[in-house]
């Protein structure tokens, strides 16, 4: 893949890419752009080895939600206080407030079961393509699938 | 479920949560990292090349000191022939002959290592130039 080619891909999916990950992030749109950038940077290092007949915005979403993992992995102690201050900096306010009880909602799943839910609803992927972005089994996706949904139904009947 | 599905649906559809930066800023900033990982990537590339280059030179220069001391080796041997000591009664002129032969030959490689990492040296110096 050229670059030309690689930066016309990005143009087109990376909106929904920062949209998806803004959620997984549960409203941490500063942690999802920085996570988006270098899922990019990863995925341009490594587009050489894209195979073609693949479709490109699963490869870029398998390498966000990777990115997204590890960035959880090493996450620091103050990573809440950072959030509640992004949360209440005048640029955020808006769209956290707006969203607040959503992403207080997603925040209740675990990552697995947010990632599914998110992937399922929000981005209409198949099972399939999101046990390819996971890494995981379609029985598994399935699984995460349904405890999200009755997860998430709990979470937001108690702000209702 | 079915219902459930489609409320779920709706929630996310009108997910539209405000970014930090538009599209435009955005790609720019992603075009300006992938322009710096571009540097990194040629700068790698070429201390990949100059680094081959030395090795090679560095060989050639070990094989050919190496080789014209080991065409050199019966004249060295015909000249510590000549040269005599006064020797303890039990040491033979012939392991004296034997020994000083490893002896040679443990110059010939030291000296051609010697001489293939100096140039080596020198090659990556007068690359990075």
């Amino acid at each position: 893949m050229t670059r030309e080619q690689f930066i016309n891909h990005v143009e087109g999916c990376q909106r929904a890419l920062r949209r998806f990950l803004t959620a997984l992030c549960c409203g941490d749109s500063q942690l999802a752009e920085d996570i988006a950038q270098e899922s990019l940077i990863k995925a341009y290092l490594s587009c050489e080895g894209f195979r073609e007949d693949a479709r490109f915005t699963t490869w870029i979403y398998r390498i966000a939600y990777n990115t997204f993992v590890t960035h959880k992995r090493s996450a620091r102690p103050t990573e809440e206080l950072d959030q509640a201050h992004t949360a209440m900096a005048p640029e955020g306010a808006d769209s956290s407030f707006e969203y607040q009880e959503l992403h207080a909602a997603l925040d209740g799943l675990p990552p697995k079961e947010r990632t599914a839910v998110l992937l399922f609803y929000m981005d209409s992927y198949s099972t399939k393509e999101i046990a390819e972005i996971t890494d995981t089994s379609e029985a598994a996706v399935r699984q995460h699938l349904s405890r999200g949904r009755n997860h998430l139904r709990n979470i937001l009947s108690t702000y209702q | 479920m079915i219902m459930e599905d489609d409320k779920l649906k709706d929630i996310f559809a009108g997910y539209n949560p405000k970014l930090p930066e538009g599209d435009n800023a955005f790609m720019a900033q992603l075009m300006k990292n992938m322009e710096q990982v571009e540097l990194v990537k040629a700068h790698s590339a070429s201390r990949e090349r100059y680094f081959r280059r030395a090795v090679v030179i560095a060989a050639l220069t070990g094989i050919l000191v190496g080789g014209i001391l080991a065409l050199l080796l019966p004249l060295f041997g015909s000249m510590i022939a000549n040269v005599s000591f006064e020797l303890p009664g039990f040491i033979s002129v012939r392991t004296m002959h034997l020994n000083w032969q490893l002896v040679a030959w443990a110059i010939i490689a030291v000296t051609s290592m010697v001489s293939a990492l100096n140039a080596f040296d020198l090659a990556m110096a007068r690359q990075r130039r």
